[in-house]
Parts: C-alpha cells; sequence; structure tokens
C-alpha cells in the first residue's frame, strides 16, 4: 500500500517542473493522443513509437524523475501482461504473423501484448513526469482554467477543481487511515493474506467501511472547518500565485506539437512508406513482419 | 514470565540506503505480573514498539520473545501470528474507527469468531466483555454509528477485551477523555488486573503512570532511556527526559520547601499527602 509513489510531487527546479500547468496538461493530453493513433503497418508503429518513447526518456531525464518508482508501478502490471498473453495466444491475428514453428501459437501474441504493454509504460510515464513536476495544487487551478468558460452555462468548475484538489490532497491521509485499520483488524483475528474468498471478502468489507465511515466524518469536518473560515464557494477569489506563460513553455509546446502533427499526419495518410524504406533497409525482409 | 526484546530495531524504510530508525536497540524485560506504563515524547517510537510486540510491524533486526512465541524479521518463522495475536490484544487510539458491523453485538463478536470460537462462545465472551465496560443489553441490537463517541470507543474496546488476550495493550487511552471516562477506564484497568490481565499502556499521562503502574519505560528518540519503577523515576530528576511530573511530585516537592524532614520518601501517594497536610493544619 506504501509503495503507490506514482503521482508524487518533487521540488526540483528543473525546466519541466517551470512549465505553465495549464500548458502541461495540453501537452499531455496531446502525448497521450499521439501513443494512441493507429496504424496499419507494425514497423510504422514500432519506429514511431519508438520515437516518442526516445522523447518521453528525455523528458523523465529532465524533469528528474524517480526511474526506480516508475519500475516499480511497472512492476505491478505483470498480471495485465500474463492476462494478455494468454489471451492473445488463444485469439491470435492470423493475417499478417508467422505461427511459432511445433505449436499452434502464433508469434502475434508477443507483438501485440508487448506493444500494448509498451504503451501502458508510455501513458504510466507522461502521468508520472506530469505529476512530479507539478504540484496538485497547480495541476487543479489548470483545470480550473480550462473549464471556466464553462461558467456561463452554470457550469461548477471552482467547485469541481475545489474537490479535485482536496481529494488529491487526502489521499496520502486515506492511505495513512488505511494502514491503521489493517493494524486494528489484524489484532482483532483478520487475516488480510491468507484464507478463501468469503474471508476475503469479510476481511476486505471490515476494512472498507470504517474507512468509508471516516472519509466521511473527515469530509464533514473539513467543510465545517472551511464554513466557519467563511469559505464561499460563489464569491470571487484571487490567488496568491498567478500563474505564468513564459518561452520555455512555447518552446515545449512546438516540440510537443510538432510530434502530434508529424505522427497525426503519417496516421491519416498511412503509407507503409517507413516500412518499405526503412525497415527492410535496415533488417531486410523479416518473417516477423 | 516476561516479554523480552532483544537489541531490537525497526526502521519504516528498510530498503533505504541511510534507513532512519523509529527505535533503535531496545532491550527491555516487561515483567507480566506488573503493569507497564511506556512514556516519551511524541515521536518517540512507542506506537512502533507496540506493533512489534504482536507482530503487527516486524522487527528489522532483533526480536521480541513472549511465552512461546518469537517475533524476528524472518516472515516465514512467524507462523503463529494468529496465535500471537490472541495473546496480546493491541487498543489503539482512537479505536472507534475499527467498528464496522451492523449492530454493536455482532461487532464485538467479530474478533472472537475469527479466532476460532463458535457463534454461541462468542456471543457469551461478547456480553462479558460488553458488561464490563458498563454497555447494557439495550445497546447489543443497535447499530455502533448511532452511539456518541465515547459510547463507540466502549464498544471498541469491548471488542478486543472480548477476545481475552493474555496482555492488553492500550495505545494512548486516555487521550481526549474527560475526567470521568479517566476514571471509568482506571476502573476497567483495575479490573483486568483481578482477572489476571497483563496492562501495557502507552500514555502522556504521567498521573496515571504514577498511581497505576509499577513498571514504566521511558523512550526518547526510539530508545529506552530509563526502565524502573514509576516510583524512583519521578524521585530522580525526571525532567531529564522532558516528561511532566505528576501532581503528586509536585505537592510533595512544594511541602518539602517549608518541611525539610519531609522528602519523597515519606510520601508517595495523594493519601499519603493529604493526611501530611492535615496533621500540618492540626
Ligand atoms: N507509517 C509510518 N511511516 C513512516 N514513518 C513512520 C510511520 N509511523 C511512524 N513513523 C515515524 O516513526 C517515528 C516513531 O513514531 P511513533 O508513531 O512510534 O511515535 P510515538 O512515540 O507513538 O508518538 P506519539 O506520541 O505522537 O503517538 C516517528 O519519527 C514517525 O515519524
Ligand atoms: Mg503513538
Amino acid at each position: 500500500m506504501n509503495n503507490i509513489t506514482f503521482g508524487r510531487y518533487t521540488t526540483e527546479n528543473t525546466v519541466v517542473h517551470k512549465l505553465d500547468p495549464r500548458n502541461k496538461i495540453v501537452l499531455m493530453i496531446l502525448l497521450m493522443i499521439t501513443i494512441f493513433l493507429p496504424f496499419q503497418v507494425w514497423s510504422t508503429t514500432l519506429i514511431l513509437t519508438g520515437l516518442v518513447l526516445a522523447f518521453l526518456i528525455v523528458v523523465m531525464f529532465l524533469s528528474k524523475v524517480n526511474f526506480l518508482d516508475l519500475f516499480r508501478s511497472i512492476k505491478g502490471m505483470w498480471f495485465l501482461i500474463l492476462f494478455l498473453m494468454v489471451i492473445y495466444f488463444f485469439i491470435p491475428d492470423k493475417s499478417y504473423t508467422l505461427p511459432i514453428p511445433g505449436t499452434p501459437f502464433y508469434y502475434d501474441a508477443f507483438y501485440r501484448c508487448g506493444y500494448i504493454v509498451l504503451r501502458l509504460i508510455m501513458l504510466l510515464s507522461i502521468t508520472t513526469i506530469l505529476t512530479t513536476t507539478t504540484k496538485p495544487m497547480d495541476l487543479t487551478y489548470g483545470l480550473e482554467f480550462y473549464m471556466s468558460p464553462l461558467k456561463v452555462i452554470h457550469f461548477p468548475s471552482h467547485e469541481i477543481a475545489m474537490t479535485l484538489s482536496i481529494a488529491l490532497r487526502f489521499i496520502p491521509t486515506l492511505l495513512d487511515e488505511t494502514n491503521r485499520i489493517i493494524k486494528a483488524q489484524s489484532s482483532r483475528g483478520v487475516d488480510f493474506e491468507h484464507g478463501g474468498i468469503f474471508k476475503k471478502f469479510k476481511a476486505i468489507i471490515s476494512l472498507i467501511i470504517p474507512l468509508f465511515v471516516s472519509a466521511i466524518e473527515r469530509s464533514e469536518e473539513l467543510s465545517n472547518a472551511m464554513e466557519v473560515r467563511g469559505y464561499n464557494p460563489k464569491s470571487k477569489r484571487s490567488r496568491y500565485r498567478m500563474l505564468k506563460f513564459h518561452w520555455c513553455d512555447l518552446f515545449a509546446f512546438l516540440i510537443v506539437g510538432a510530434i502530434f502533427g508529424g505522427i497525426l499526419t503519417l496516421s491519416i495518410y498511412d503509407q507503409n512508406i517507413i516500412q518499405i524504406n526503412i525497415i527492410y533497409a535496415i533488417f531486410g525482409k523479416m518473417p516477423l513482419f | 514470565m516476561s516479554l523480552r526484546t532483544n537489541s531490537l530495531f525497526f526502521s519504516y524504510t528498510p530498503k533505504n540506503k541511510d534507513k532512519i530508525y523509529a527505535i533503535r536497540d531496545i532491550n527491555i524485560d516487561i515483567p507480566l505480573d506488573k503493569t507497564t506504563a511506556i512514556v516519551g515524547k511524541t515521536g518517540s517510537g512507542k506506537s512502533t514498539l507496540i506493533q512489534t510486540f504482536n507482530a503487527l510491524l516486524l522487527p528489522t533486526e532483533g526480536s521480541v520473545e513472549v511465552a512461546n512465541f518469537v517475533v524476528t524479521n524472518n516472515r516465514r518463522k512467524n507462523k503463529a501470528n494468529k496465535d500471537l495475536r490472541k495473546y496480546i490484544g493491541i487498543v489503539f487510539q482512537f479505536p472507534e474507527y475499527q467498528l464496522f458491523e451492523e449492530t454493536v453485538l455482532t461487532d464485538v463478536k467479530f474478533g472472537p469468531k475469527n479466532f476460532g470460537d463458535s457463534d454461541e462462545v462468542a456471543t457469551k465472551k461478547a456480553k462479558v466483555a460488553l458488561s464490563m465496560l458498563g454497555i447494557d443489553e439495550s445497546y447489543y441490537e443497535r447499530s455502533p454509528f448511532e452511539l456518541s463517541g465515547g459510547e463507540r470507543r466502549k464498544v471498541a474496546l469491548a471488542g478486543i477485551l472480548a477476545i481475552d488476550p493474555d496482555i492488553i495493550i492500550f495505545d494512548e487511552p486516555t487521550a481526549g477523555l474527560d475526567n470521568k471516562s479517566v476514571d471509568e477506564l482506571l476502573d476497567i484497568f483495575t479490573n483486568l488486573r483481578k482477572i489476571g490481565k497483563t496492562i501495557i499502556v502507552v500514555t502522556h499521562d504521567m498521573n496515571l503512570v504514577y498511581d497505576f503502574c509499577e513498571n514504566v519505560v521511558v523512550l526518547e528518540n526510539g530508545q529506552v532511556v530509563y526502565q524502573g519503577s514509576p516510583k524512583s523515576l519521578f524521585s530522580c530528576n525526571s525532567q531529564l527526559f522532558s516528561l511532566n511530573l505528576p501532581n503528586i511530585v509536585k505537592i510533595i516537592y512544594e511541602i518539602s520547601k517549608y518541611n525539610s524532614n519531609i522528602s519523597n520518601s515519606n510520601i508517595k501517594t495523594l493519601e499519603e499527602a493529604i493526611q501530611f497536610i492535615k496533621e500540618v493544619k492540626k
């Protein structure tokens, strides 16, 4: 429970930390779309994915992301990988891959599974970059900024941003609370690790209910405390720290924009160009592709 | 019979290179026929220490030995954890947050049933525990969530007592209680002692330590700086450990300013102090 490091802000002073959170949100969305753009041919996909991956690795170095933490969260995906492998082994796409000699299976399972895992890792990297370089508060300001035009139609953008930032703020508290309740229930003989389905179910119930109760009580306390101090969601608010757009924001936007634009174009006019020209030139015609 | 720790270390971040120990090199011997207090500043490692006693936290180094149980770093050797947790019960601070069943009675029964009691036996134990805490039958079928904070705490306490552990550890049981509730709690402690239970209590309340405990362990920065009787702790310069003095010790100190015959060897309890003041007035 305690190894959920994903999303912890680090107090560094890198270029990526300095970027405007509003900009970072847009860049993140662009990169995420880029990752999931479809191509008809494997090689194109692989080359372009490799390109984006390389870019992400550079950015991760720039923003001093803790790679160890990232690996740890990736390690948590082993079950998913296994699951995908099994699925793809039994429903292979026979249109383009060769069967593995001597077995009823196709190489295809490895490609598709590997590709999905790769995309997930990239997705994880992107969110990790965003959250390690952006304070949760700044993130919610950024979100509020994009939602603010909706105020015209009485969309509660400020309230939503506030709720989000409080939720973010309470994640560590809830983890502590979970830990405490696990210990308290273990003292009453609950075994969270062993036992059959029914026992496990009961164990989880004995954790979830107290957790909800304390979370609800906490939120009530918090809302009272806010009201006592005169919080009014309807009033106009000023901000201690104003967000500013720097030159490096424009620069970052241009780079990511170029990557996104380039790959989007290729995806639309998917002509197998890369496959024919580059892959074959380098590797020759391989049975895998 | 005693609970012993052998060069016990615990770190919350054992994998880090420069790991910080929450408790360091603890060698204590807690006699089970005495009531023991564990005191120390906030963050000194009291809660961490007691959690190693029933293997909720496994020592990073060293071991805890009590009865036939040994708690060590080795997960596989600690197979008897469940038996150990039946032997040593911990009542955490704000135990009311562990309630979850639909009725008071089923919640109190939850513990004993986990430890393998039949429904009948568990019900019996639950009723004994609840009556010990002064919660009568009219509460049995109520939801724990509609009780007051104090009542909820009692129900949670009953949930541990019903397990019938031989050693009961309380983590800051008096925090946030009014005087009357503290007195009630002390009565419960006395009753528990009468039926042969060992009580270990983590507390900031020096009056409780002085009046009620026979053995005290002082922690500072994760290390034991004193172990022995409270009387001798407070007669030596206890400000050494930045502890508050119990009221009685303060009174004796003030009295001894005016009467050089008096030292804390003559007066040990509040009753004796009252007696003395009455005599002086005559
Ligand atoms: N879950 C945890 N993760 C990391 N460090 C912890 C954790 N719990 C406690 N610590 C650290 O271990 C040290 C000892 O904490 P502990 O809770 O044992 O103190 P305590 O004596 O019980 O204090 P208090 O009187 O405030 O309850 C503290 O420095 C604390 O910061
Ligand atoms: Mg504590």
